[in-house]
Order: structure tokens, then sequence, then C-alpha cells
């Protein structure tokens, strides 16, 4: 394997890592914006690790223009979201939790 | 490792769908439905068919998901969201009955496929050159199965005109305001351009690679709902008659093409040579509008509610 794959097989892999850990965070943390902190943040990162990865497998410029403005637009598309949501979440008044404390009956996070 | 894919893929379609179907929450169902929709179009991809990877991706996931949400929104708002009691066990048995069932069939068609005695994938390989179009997909859709594509925009229609039917006349212009959220007027200056051009792109690229009417009706309508939901109103009460030409234009503009060639003597929906190319970029184009139009109006249909049957009938005496 050459060095780039190594490079490569590193950058993939560091992405998905970022996702899985994303993806804890958001069943582990307590309450809504600690949630959408875990979310966008390991995502924005995981997905660009992954397009970073998959540039070299190719070195087509439309190719590299695409997969970069792909990320571009994600990233543009969850901070939006992330922003909606704890916007939505501060008019609804949902509670700050720490970690360990019990959720409510109704599930807030729903 | 392509198969290993495969198999995750095939467990997690079954797992998301069962906790769809078993769910307790509503909502948590209607997510791991669109959750549903995004696997599907990976196992399109994987099955290299990505036109109905695009398709899934955005009628099944976006706009159905969409649809699912805003009615779970609207019930919960009125009120009528009520969770029902778990289905009697004979029930659950006999539903579990018919899918195995149905499962069963459809492993023994698959098991059991005859040879196909006509080979389809040669035919239209062959005929490729005379459609006017270079994408195998995009040919058998207009031009040689256009039939069907016909009838498929005008159930389409139909359908959109029952749901502007059954909306009742004095009912609020929306009863959904938009977001007064800054930021998001301003993402939607930078998202809305791109959103069109993205759709313009793919309607462009169904000559000869995966794309075409339906993928980019369907992206212009998430544009046009975006914009909807954000408080841009593009709605039928502002500009009736232009919505309602809107509506039909790509199923007129289709018919219009097919009977045309009656004139020169060609048989129904037919191509004169030469100009097929241009004849179905023309189509597309007014299916892409129309089909944008035609989704955003089943979503603003569902804003307005219908009037009860009691008091149609007290009007009507």
């Amino acid at each position: 394997m050459s060095l780039l794959e190594w490079l490569q097989g590193g950058l993939l892999i560091s992405g998905a890592l970022m996702f899985l850990v994303g993806s804890i965070g958001l069943v582990r943390f307590p309450d809504t914006f600690t949630r959408i902190h875990a979310l966008t943040k390991a995502d924005n990162l995981g997905l660009g690790l992954i397009v970073l990865g998959l540039i070299p497998a190719s070195f087509s410029l439309s190719i590299t223009l695409k997969l970069l403005l792909i990320w571009l637009l994600v990233m543009l598309a969850s901070a939006l979201s992330g922003h909606l949501v704890a916007w939505e979440a501060r008019a609804q008044q949902v509670p700050l939790r720490q970690p360990g404390e019990t959720e409510n009956p109704e599930g807030t996070h729903e | 490792m392509n198969e290993m894919i495969d198999w995750l893929l095939l467990l997690g379609l079954g797992a998301v769908a069962i906790t769809s179907l078993m769910s307790q929450s509503i909502f948590r169902a209607v997510v791991f439905f669109i959750l549903l929709g995004l696997l599907l179009s990976l196992v399109w991809i994987r099955l290299d068919a990505p036109d109905i990877a695009l398709a899934e991706a955005v009628i099944g996931a976006g706009i159905t998901g969409i649809l699912l949400l805003d009615t779970l929104g609207q019930l919960k708002k009125t009120g009528k969201l009520t969770t029902e009691p778990s289905p009697s066990r004979a029930r659950l048995g006999l539903a579990l009955l018919a899918s195995l069932t149905l499962v069963g069939l459809l492993i023994w068609a698959v098991l059991h496929q005859p040879q196909p005695a006509i080979a389809l994938h040669q035919q239209v390989a062959d005929a490729l050159p005379e459609s006017g179009v270079d994408h195998p997909i995009t040919a058998v859709l207009l031009n040689f199965r256009s039939y069907d594509t016909l009838l498929e925009i005008g159930v389409l229609v139909l359908a959109v005109l029952v749901g502007l039917t059954l909306q009742s006349k004095d009912a609020p212009p929306d009863s959904l305001p938009g977001l007064p959220n800054p930021l998001l007027h301003a993402c939607l200056t930078l998202l809305i351009p791109a959103m069109l051009l993205t759709a313009a792109y793919l309607l462009w690229a169904g000559a000869d690679r995966p794309g075409g009417a339906f993928q980019a009706g369907a992206m212009l309508a998430a544009a046009f709902i975006l914009l909807h939901l954000s408080g841009t109103r593009l709605s039928p009460r502002r500009s009736e008659f232009l919505m309602k030409a809107g509506l039909v234009m790509g199923f007129g503009v289709f018919l219009a093409v097919a009977v045309s060639t009656l004139i020169g003597g060609r048989p129904f929906l037919t191509y004169p040579d030469g100009s097929a190319g241009m004849l179905i970029l023309l189509i597309e184009l007014a299916l892409t509008l129309s089909i944008g139009l035609i989704l955003l109006s089943l979503f603003t249909v569902a804003h307005t509610p219908a009037q009860l049957p009691g008091k149609r009938r007290q009007d009507e005496q």
C-alpha cells in the first residue's frame, strides 16, 4: 500500500469514528442543546474527513469540486437546522439538564 | 466486502421497518419511516439503479417524510392525536400470515424466474440512437413507453385536483405562520438558488445520465416547500389562475405533443424524425415545473382543513 492509500484509509476511518462519537453523544447527552452540539459538530467534521479521504481516489477536478460542494452544503444545512432546533427549544422553554438527571415522563426530546 | 455491505443494508432495512411498525410513539415511527426511505435509496444504488435511488431519496424519504411530519404536527395542534390500543392478537396473527405469504410468493417468483423471451435491454440499446436521448431510462420513460409516463402525470394532476376540491372555500388563507428567524432567511438566500440550480442540472443531466423530470420536479418542490415554511407564500390563493395553469401545464404540453403528431398522419405519441430530443426536453421542462407545483399544492392543501360532512350538508340546504 502506498503512502497515499494509508493517508486515505486514516482519513476515512477517523471520519467514520467522528460519526460514531456523534451518534453516541446523541444517545447519551442529557438535553436537547448538548445533543445538537454532539450531532452537528461530529457530523460536519466526520463528513469533512470522509470527503478529504475520497478526493485522492479520483483526482478529477469536477468530482473534487462536487465533493467539496456537498460538504459545504451539508455544513450550511446542519448549522441552520441545529440553530432552528435550538431556537424552537428555547421558545418552548425546554429545560437544561445535567448528566444523570432523569427526564420527565413526556420526554421533551421527542 | 461488497456482500457485507449488502447484508448490512438488508439487516438494517428489516430492523428499521420493524422498529417503525412496532413503535408506540407515532413520531418515532415517522422518523424511522424516513430512515427506511434513505436506506432503500442506498439499496437501489447497490442494485445499479441510480435513477430510482434519486427518486426514492427525494420523493420517498423527502416529500413523504415532510407530509407525514406535517400531518403529525397538525394532529398535535388540533389535539386529535390519540394513541390507539395495540391491536388484538388475532389481528396481528392475520397480518403476519398475510405478509409472510406475500414474502413467500415473492421469493418463489424470484427463484422460478422464467428466462425472458425477448431481450428487452438489447432492444432498448439498439433503438437508443433514434430515441433523441443518450440515457436508456429517459429513453424508455419519454419515448418507448411514454404512454405510461403520460398516464402517471395524469394521475398526479387528478390527485391534486381532488385535493383542491376538498379544500373548503372559507378556510383561513394559511394556518401556518412563517418562522421569523433571521438566520433562516439569510441561509435561504443561499440555499434557494442552489436548489433551483440543482433542479435545472438534474433536468439537463437526464438526457445522458441519471436524472430527469421527476427528480428535478421533486427538488423544485422541496425549494417551494422550504420557501412556504419560512413564510413566503406561493399558495394558490395569491394567484389562483396561474397556479392552476402551472399544475396542468406539464400534462397539457405532453398531451399536445402527443396529439400534434396525429396531424402529420403519424400514430399517437410518436416523435417526428430528428426532433425527438428537442420535444423530449420541452416535455420534461413543462413536467418539472408542474411536478414541483403539484407536490407543493399537495403540501399546502393539507393546511386548509376540509369541510366537515355535516357542515356541508347544512350549506347545501
